[in-house]
C-alpha cells in the first residue's frame, strides 16, 4: 500500500537525483577514461578467441622467448607461446574472477548485514564478533589459507576471494541501516504493517545504495590484485591457463635476460585495477557531492 | 580509560581463541590426507590407516579442535612439518626476523611519507600538488607490489647493478622489497588522510577558528590535524595488514627467508602445516597491532573515553 500513494512528484524528484549523479559523473573525465577502460576490457575478454592473433596455447620453438615485435606485438614466452594473445585471454580469468567474487561477496554481505542492521539484538552482537575475528586475519593471509586448503582452481579461487570481502560489507551495511533505521519514513512504513522483509528490500537498501556501488567498484580492483598475487604464489588459477599472476611467475625466472615476459602481465593488471579505481573514485564524488565543493 | 583497555584487552582472549579455531577449521576441510602426506608415494592403506589413528585423524572435529588448541596455547606446537619433518614453530621463528624488518619499516615508511603527502593534498586542495599527489596515490594503490618489485630488480639490479637482486644481508637488500610493499600503504595512507583532512577542514569550528584571525599553520597544527588524525591511526592500523600479507609475496620474489617464502615454499609441496601456523602467528601478530592501534586511539581521542562512559549509563536506562 505504502507504494502505490508514491507520488508523480516523489518519482520525478527521485529520476532527477539519479540524473544529477550521472551527470557529475559524466563530466569526471577521470572517472569516465576508467568507465571506458573498463568497457575495452570487457569487450575484449569476451571476444578474445577473435582477436587473439595466435592461439594462446600454440607453441613455435623457433620463436622462444622472442623479442616484441610485428608479428608477435608483445614477444613470445618461454614455450614460444605468443605473449598479446595469452594476455588477451588471460583478461577473461583476470575480469570474471574479480567481478564474480565481489558480487558474491557483496550479496552475501548485503544478506547478513541487513538482516543484523535491521533485526540487532543478540543476532547483530554474535555475527559482528565473529566477523571481528575474521576481520583479525590480514585478507591476503586469509585467501592463502583458504586457497590452499580448497586446492586451486577456478571456483576454488573465487571462495577463497570472496570470504574475506565479506565482513566489510556486512560492517557497510549495517552502519547505513543503523543511522537510517530510526528515521520517520521506516517508522512509516512500519506503522502501515509493512512486513519486516519488505522494508528491508524498499525501503532500507535503496537509500544505503550509494556508499554499495562505491564499495563493489573499489573491491573489484582489489580483488583482481589479490587474485594476480595467489596465482603468482602458486595459488589460485594455474597454467596452462593464461592467468595475468601466473604469467608473472612464470616469467620471473628468466627476468634477468628476458624481461618482458614481465613487464606486460604486470601493466595489464596495473591497467584494470586503476581503472575500476579510477571510476570508483568518481562513483564516490558524484554520490556524495558534499566532497567536491 | 583503565576498563576501555581491561575491556579491550580481554575481548583479545575469544579473538586470538577464534583465529585458531578459523584455521583448525579451514584446514579440516581441506580435501588432502595428512597421513598420505607423511608417508608419502607408495605407503600402503594398512600404514596410512595407522598413522591416521596415531595422529588422531580418525577422532569427531570437536576432539580434534580441542586437542588443536590444547596444542597451540599450552604446548606452543603448531606441528610438523610433512616435508622437512622439523616443528613448524621453530621454523617461523627463525625466519621471523625479515617479514618483521620488512612490515615494520614498510608501516614507517608509510606514516612518515604518507601523512604528510595527504596533508599537503587536502591543504592545496584542487592545486597542481593535490592534483599530482592523487594522481600518483592513484597509479600506487593499483600497482601489484611484486610486479613493480620486479620491474625494480630489472632496473636497479641488472641494467644499473647498483642493488643485489636477492637474499639476504646489510640494509641495501632491504631498499627495494621495501620500496615495492610500501608504495600501496603510501598511496593508501596518502588517499585517506587526504579524506579525512577534507572532512575536518568542512567543520564549523574550523571556519570559527578562521572568522577570529587564527593564521592557517595554526588552524591546520591547532584544530584540523588532532581531529583528523583520529582515522589516521585506524588506516595505519589496517596499513599494517596489507603490508604484512605484501611482505609474503614480495618475500617470494627477492628469496629472503622469511615466513612469506617458509609459506609459499610450502604451498607448492603442499606442506599445510607451514602454511596455516604462517598465517595462525601472522594473525595473532596483526590482532596484537590492532589492540595497540585501538589503546592509543583512546588516548588521542578523548571522546572515545566518553562514549565508553556515555555508553555505560545509557545501557543502564536502557537496560
Amino acid at each position: 500500500m505504502g507504494n502505490q500513494t508514491k507520488t508523480v512528484e516523489e518519482r520525478t524528484r527521485k529520476e532527477s537525483n539519479f540524473r544529477q549523479i550521472l551527470h557529475r559523473l559524466q563530466k569526471n573525465k577521470i572517472a569516465m577514461t576508467g568507465l571506458f577502460t573498463i568497457i575495452i576490457l570487457i569487450v575484449v575478454a569476451i571476444f578474445a578467441p577473435i582477436l587473439m592473433p595466435y592461439d594462446y596455447t600454440e607453441m613455435d620453438m623457433s620463436n622462444m622467448y622472442a623479442k616484441p615485435s610485428l608479428s608477435h606485438f608483445f614477444g613470445c614466452d618461454d614455450l614460444g607461446r605468443d605473449i598479446f594473445s595469452r594476455l588477451l585471454y588471460g583478461a577473461r580469468a583476470s575480469l570474471s574472477m574479480g567481478i564474480i567474487a565481489t558480487l558474491l561477496s557483496t550479496a552475501i554481505g548485503v544478506v547478513i548485514g541487513s538482516a543484523v542492521g535491521y533485526y540487532g539484538g543478540w543476532i547483530d552482537n554474535v555475527v559482528m564478533r565473529v566477523l571481528d575475528i575474521v576481520q583479525a586475519i590480514p585478507g591476503m593471509l586469509l585467501a592463502i589459507a583458504i586457497s590452499a586448503a580448497l586446492g586451486s582452481g577456478f571456483f576454488n579461487t573465487i571462495m577463497a576471494l570472496s570470504i574475506g570481502g565479506i565482513p566489510m560489507t556486512v560492517r557497510l551495511l549495517r552502519g547505513s541501516i543503523l543511522s537510517i533505521r530510526n528515521q520517520e519514513y521506516i517508522e512509516a512504513a512500519e506503522k502501515i504493517n509493512c512486513s519486516k522483509p519488505r522494508v528491508i528490500l524498499k525501503h532500507i537498501l535503496p537509500n544505503s545504495i550509494a556508499p554499495l556501488i562505491v564499495s563493489v567498484t573499489m573491491g573489484i580492483g582489489n580483488t583482481i590484485l589479490t587474485a594476480a598475487s595467489l596465482s603468482y604464489i602458486g595459488l589460485g588459477i594455474q597454467p596452462p591457463m593464461p592467468e595475468w599472476g601466473a604469467m608473472l611467475s612464470a616469467g620471473k625466472t628468466v627476468i634477468t635476460r628476458y624481461p618482458h615476459l614481465c613487464v606486460f602481465p604486470g601493466l595489464c593488471i596495473m591497467i584494470v585495477v586503476l581503472a575500476f579505481n579510477m571510476l570508483g573514485d568518481g562513483l564516490r564524488d558524484a554520490l556524495d557531492p558534499k566532497l567536491k565543493n | 580509560m583503565g576498563r576501555y583497555i581491561i575491556k579491550r584487552l580481554l575481548w583479545m582472549i575469544p579473538v586470538v581463541l577464534g583465529i585458531a579455531v578459523l584455521i583448525f577449521t579451514i584446514m579440516y576441510i581441506c580435501p588432502g590426507d595428512p597421513a598420505a602426506s607423511i608417508l608419502g608415494i607408495g605407503a600402503t592403506q594398512v600404514e596410512i590407516a595407522a598413522k591416521r589413528s596415531e595422529l588422531g585423524l580418525d577422532q569427531p572435529y570437536i576432539v580434534q579442535l580441542l586437542k588443536y588448541l590444547k596444542q597451540v596455547f599450552i604446548d606452543f606446537d603448531l606441528g610438523t612439518s610433512y616435508f622437512y619433518g622439523t616443528p613448524v614453530i621453530d621454523g617461523i621463528f627463525s625466519r621471523m626476523k625479515y617479514t618483521l624488518i620488512i612490515t615494520f619499516t614498510c608501516m614507517g615508511l608509510q606514516i612518515l611519507i604518507g601523512t604528510p603527502l595527504g596533508i599537503i593534498a587536502a591543504t592545496h586542495r584542487n592545486g597542481i600538488a593535490d592534483r599530482l599527489c592523487m594522481l600518483v596515490a592513484l597509479i600506487g594503490v593499483s600497482v601489484p607490489g611484486f610486479w613493480l618489485a620486479l620491474m625494480l630488480v630489472v632496473l636497479f639490479s641488472v641494467n644499473l647493478g647498483w642493488l643485489p637482486a636477492y637474499g639476504v644481508g646489510g640494509i641495501q637488500y632491504f631498499i627495494m622489497p621495501c620500496i615495492a610493499n610500501c608504495l600501496a600503504g603510501i598511496a593508501t595512507q596518502a588517499r585517506q588522510t587526504r579524506s579525512s583532512m577534507l572532512e575536518v577542514i568542512r567543520s564549523d569550528y574550523i571556519t570559527t577558528a578562521r572568522a577570529k584571525g587564527m593564521s592557517e599553520r595554526d588552524i591546520l597544527f591547532k584544530h584540523a590535524l588532532p581531529n583528523a588524525l583520529i582515522p589516521i591511526i585506524t588506516i595505519v592500523g589496517n596499513g599494517m595488514g596489507m603490508m604484512l600479507g605484501g611482505a609474503v609475496v614480495i618475500e617470494n620474489v627477492f628469496s629472503i627467508p622469511g615466513i612469506g617464502s617458509y609459506m609459499t615454499g610450502a604451498i607448492n609441496s603442499r606442506d599445510y602445516p607451514i602454511v596455516m601456523g604462517g598465517v595462525l602467528v601472522l594473525g595473532l601478530l596483526f590482532s596484537l597491532i590492532m589492540l595497540l592501534v585501538d589503546i592509543i586511539y583512546a588516548f588521542v581521542d578523548p571522546r572515545i573515553k566518553a562514549r565508553y562512559e556515555g555508553k555505560r549509563k545509557g545501557a543502564k536506562r536502557h537496560g
